[in-house]
């Protein structure tokens, strides 16, 4: 189980995460919230690429604060990001081999990866690939090795509808079959929730709601953050 | 040692044969065809190519901007002089790799606010080395080859030149022994380049977020980098030293590492040719700009003895030219213009890469070597454009059969070669640049006819 303690983030005078508390089982969970409620934010400091001013991360009782985000994702901590990056000057192949190499895994089981996210052609250079492909080419770097935990920082963000549902059923399966704790932050409320069982809410830097997602969307806190609906009316 | 075999395997596809074999003839070909003075200075140009190479790997792969690879290499350079005088019985090859790891060692070093620094920043902090060891090496100059830790003669003995290895008394065996150790340098930067530590510093360049991400230690990557290449800019360091068993302090001024740079740019900072064509422009350019301007009385007298300031002005120009127009460099627009001739080098008879390899690779430099250089020039435009002509003749005149174009090509070459034969080798090249000219004009005129020869022969499956 993934712990967060009082997680403090101060950007100057603003702060971005004020005090959040969560708990992430394994499985698939949902992280939402409008804009500028610190859900990338929440990312960053659980992947290391910023630190907490204050509070504890730990998976099983490892903590996870005293590792760098290299050391982060070698332990098996993963994620993507909102804008792919995958690298154009590389074809398909050295980009799942580029990350092989450096999570420990053989260039066997990137061929296997591949496969499993459903990626052919590898010769191909990044540039020619569609925004699926790369999605998936990105998907498919961050389970390489050993994967324990998988942050997907909105995974179908700039894809139409019809591609975006195929990523569904992939996650789970992913999910499923490394055991994984998957934390999934969208603004597709309907892509989270077909998705997730359970919900956290952020808004303004702080844990509004979390739940499983039929209590969490009819919380009114909920309603009221995120689409927007005044407590009065 | 499988790795390493998968590894090799997967170059031969590239472009390292083809390298490796137009590499050698050029190296072959070049002390038959010019005379001593150029190729002791082709053989500094070579030194420089390493040199060259570096500051485009770190340019292009890690977006570092290394304004002290020139103060590295004077560094290679005298701690090469100083050991050579300390471990008289050792072999020079290995006093350069401890030389190259000596540098690799200051390298680091100077390099370790990379970690922290980038863009600007950190080309200022290297340019700041580079002023202080410019300052270092004036006042301690380089060991002459006596006692002490500057290598330096006391006052009242005379200093002694390092003696030179056998092989390097001829121009011809140190031109071999500088390409040689060169090509040996660019082999290990082409393994790192290539290999796992290439794919890592690709990751890092693209994003050092998406880097760390996928677990690659973004500080030791870059200091990898910084190792191997201040590792090979030291071994050319003290190849400078060879010949002449001594240096001076004026090889390694901050400026010229400023120049380096720029030059880098010119000649393309993502690939060896692009290195190649730096180290010539580097070291080749001044004297040749020099000797062509000498020749032109109305220059002389317009600019004076300033005239050798027109270097700057042709660098200026130059990088001015690759930042506008050509950011991969000119390496970049060659290799551009490369795929053009090999689309428009497409035979009837057989789409034969090789045949386009050989033509541009290894007849220039054989006919270099084996003719004298009016007459190589005639054979080389013969060959170029009846191999050229085919392509254009075709999509212009489609009922012929490819053997009869083929026969149409060779004679308009030959028919070229001739000419330059009798009126010699200019006459040749204007020839050879008419008939390209007027058959491109032709070719447009006939635009609409080609457009729909290009669609039946993709409907045949060729792509023209």
């Amino acid at each position: 189980m993934l712990n967060c303690k009082d997680v403090v983030v101060n950007f100057g005078g603003v702060r971005g995460l004020d005090g959040v508390s969560l708990a992430f089982e394994r499985g698939i969970s949902g992280l939402v919230g409008p804009n500028g409620a610190g859900k990338t934010t929440m990312l960053n400091v659980l992947s290391g690429f910023v630190s907490p001013s204050s509070g504890r991360v730990d998976f099983d009782g490892i903590d996870l604060l005293s590792l760098n985000p290299a050391g982060r994702a070698r332990w098996g901590l993963r994620r993507t990001f909102q804008q792919e990056q995958s690298v154009d000057s590389l074809t398909v192949w050295e980009n799942l081999l580029v990350a092989a190499e450096n999570l420990g895994s053989r260039p066997a089981d990137a061929r296997q990866i591949a496969d499993l996210v459903g990626l052919t052609e590898l010769d191909r250079p990044v540039p020619l690939l569609s925004m699926l492909e790369r999605r998936l080419l990105e998907l498919g770097r961050t389970i390489m090795g050993r994967p324990r935990i998988l942050f997907l920082d909105e995974p179908v963000a700039g894809l139409p509808e019809a591609e975006s549902l195929l990523f569904a059923p992939l996650i789970e399966g992913i999910c499923e079959e490394f055991s994984l704790t998957v934390v999934l932050v969208d603004h597709d409320m309907d892509f989270v929730t077909r998705t997730c069982s359970n919900i956290a809410v952020l808004d303004f830097g702080r844990l509004i709601a979390y739940g499983d997602c039929v209590s969490v969307l009819s919380d009114p806190a909920v309603k009221a953050a995120y689409l927007g609906v005044s407590n009065e009316s | 040692m499988k790795g390493l075999k998968v590894m090799w395997e997967n170059r031969a596809k590239s472009g390292l044969t083809i390298g490796l074999l137009a590499g050698g003839l050029w190296a072959l070909a070049i002390p038959m065809a010019v005379d001593d003075y150029w190729l002791r200075i082709l053989t500094t140009s070579v030194i420089y190519v390493v040199v060259a190479a570096g500051v485009g790997l770190l340019f292009s792969r890690l977006g570092i901007v290394s304004l002290n690879q020139i103060a590295l290499m004077g560094v290679g350079g005298w701690v090469f002089l100083r050991l050579s005088y300390l471990l008289d019985a050792v072999p020079g090859m290995l006093i350069m790799c401890l030389a190259g790891l000596a540098t690799m060692g200051i390298g680091v070093l100077i390099g370790l606010p990379s970690l922290r620094l980038s863009g600007l920043s950190l080309a200022v902090v290297t340019l700041m080395f580079a002023a202080f060891a410019e300052i270092v090496f004036t006042s301690i100059g380089f060991p002459t080859g006596n006692n002490g830790w500057r290598g330096e003669p006391a006052p009242g003995e005379t200093s002694v030149a390092i003696p030179s290895p056998a092989f390097a008394e001829s121009n011809t065996g140190l031109w071999f022994y500088v390409v040689i150790t060169t090509t040996l340098m660019l082999l290990l930067l082409w393994v790192f380049l290539t290999g796992r530590w290439g794919r890592a510093w690709a990751a890092i360049k693209q994003s050092e977020p998406g880097a760390a991400s996928i677990g690659i230690h973004v500080t030791s990557s870059k200091v990898t980098a910084l190792a191997v290449v201040s590792f090979t800019t030291g071994v050319s360091g003290a190849l400078l030293a060879v010949p002449t068993g001594s240096l001076v302090s004026q090889s390694f001024s901050a400026i010229s590492s400023i120049i380096l740079f720029a030059v880098v740019l010119i000649g393309g900072a993502f690939s060896i040719v692009g290195a190649v064509l730096a180290g010539l422009l580097f070291v080749a350019l001044p004297p040749a700009l020099e000797a062509l301007v000498a020749r032109i009385p109305v220059v002389l007298d317009l600019l004076g003895p300033t005239f050798n300031n027109l270097i700057y002005v042709a660098f200026g120009i130059g990088l001015i030219q690759s930042l506008i127009a050509s950011p991969r460099g000119i390496a970049g627009d060659l290799a551009g213009v490369g795929v053009r001739l090999r689309r428009a080098q497409r035979w009837p008879l057989d789409p034969s890469d090789a045949v386009f390899a050989f033509s541009v690779l290894v007849v220039p430099p054989l006919s270099l070597a084996l003719l004298d250089l009016s007459l190589a020039v005639d054979v080389v435009a013969a060959i170029w454009i009846s191999l050229w002509l085919v392509h254009p003749l075709r999509t212009l005149w489609p009922s012929r059969s490819p053997r009869g174009i083929a026969l149409i090509g060779i004679a308009v070459g030959i028919l070229i070669g001739a000419l330059g034969f009798l009126a010699g080798p200019w006459i040749c090249l204007l020839a050879a640049l008419l008939v390209v000219v007027s058959v491109n004009f032709l070719r447009k005129r006939l635009a609409r006819r080609l457009v729909k020869m290009d669609e039946e022969l993709a409907s045949e499956g060729i792509h023209a």
